[in-house]
């Protein structure tokens, strides 16, 4: 029964991976969103799968807040700072979410189709 | 091993490391690994009134996992040739998941 | 009984699944993904992998206490080690 579970499973894994995003989105622009309030914007020209990615055109969004010293859960104020980069490297181990811009678009829905 | 590659074409040139402390270091970058550490020659550091303990160092070795951002020159990198081995790495990556899939499988198969 | 026939006797959601099945059963379904930096996610799921990296569809991303929208995009990709949850939405 498993094995029957795997090899169904196999092929969905084989060609539907969550990074199939991203070989769609090469050349296209994306908004990367970083660990500690950072955000990029910029053209993806290479990737791997530990989300290390080239961005070309980047411009980078900084969002310090501050909080309240006697209530920290109390937003005391916040500035962000914009950046703007030619071509960088990201590590990718900062990234936390990756919105491919060309899609924003597309009509989407299919899954829910495949899946029935 | 793709960025690994990539770092290795870039050996001569200057670039600036940003790290994840926000120290950012400008240096010719002289070798790469296959954990992406960094070794650079000739540095300086942006700012460097802030962190006046780096003034003196004039090579360094960066862990690879400290660093947030590496800044390229574009004249250094052809974006196309990029692409291009984005794509082969990520089918490769994908050949090699099926295969690791279908030897799993096998073996289950077998006992059922 | 060894121990993994002990864990697999345990009931999960009213059926035998692993963990590892129990995400693939969600596939194309609505859920819902917390990460660990609190920012809540909600989408139908496109595809996951075995590390938890995650892409959904229709993606709206709610504000921490989950009583409001705050953003929508259309497809988004979540890197495996910043998920603290997923779960089916009712």
């Amino acid at each position: 029964m498993s094995a029957v579970a795997l090899s169904t499973s196999q092929s969905t894994v084989a060609f539907n991976e969550p990074l199939d995003l991203l070989t769609l989105a090469l050349d296209e622009r994306v908004r990367i969103r970083l660990r500690g309030g950072r955000e990029l914007r910029g053209r993806l020209q290479a990737y791997d799968f530990h989300l290390n990615c080239i961005l070309s055109d980047v411009e980078e969004t900084v969002t310090e807040i501050i909080y309240s010293e006697e209530d920290p859960t109390v937003v005391v104020s916040q500035k962000t700072i914009k950046n703007s980069y030619s071509l960088i490297y990201v590590r990718g181990d900062s990234v936390v979410v990756v919105f491919p811009q060309g899609a924003e678009s597309e009509p989407t829905g299919s899954v829910v189709a495949d899946a029935e | 091993m793709l960025f690994y590659s990539f770092f290795k074409t870039l050996v001569g040139k200057p670039v600036a490391v940003e790290l994840k402390n926000g120290v950012v270091i400008r240096g010719d970058l002289t070798s790469v690994d296959q954990f992406t550490n960094l070794k650079l020659e000739n540095i300086q550091v942006v700012d460097d009134h802030l962190y006046p303990h780096m003034s003196s160092v004039s090579s360094c070795l960066i862990r690879g996992s400290v660093v947030r951002y590496v800044h390229l020159r574009p004249d250094d990198v052809d974006c196309d040739l990029l692409q291009d081995a984005t794509r082969r790495e990520a089918d490769r990556h994908k050949q090699e998941a099926a295969a690791a899939a279908a030897s799993a499988a096998a073996p289950s198969a077998g006992r059922a | 009984m060894s121990p993994e026939d002990a864990v697999a006797s345990v009931p999960l959601a009213g059926s035998r699944k692993s963990p590892s099945e129990y995400v693939a059963s969600m596939r194309g379904k609505k859920v819902i993904v917390k990460l660990i930096g609190g920012s809540i996610f909600k989408g139908y799921l496109a595809s996951l992998d075995g590390y938890l990296n995650i892409a959904l569809e229709q993606t709206e991303e709610w504000n921490s206490e989950g009583t409001g929208v705050i953003g929508t995009f259309g497809d988004a990709l979540i890197r495996g080690n910043n998920v603290y949850y997923i779960s089916l939405e009712e």
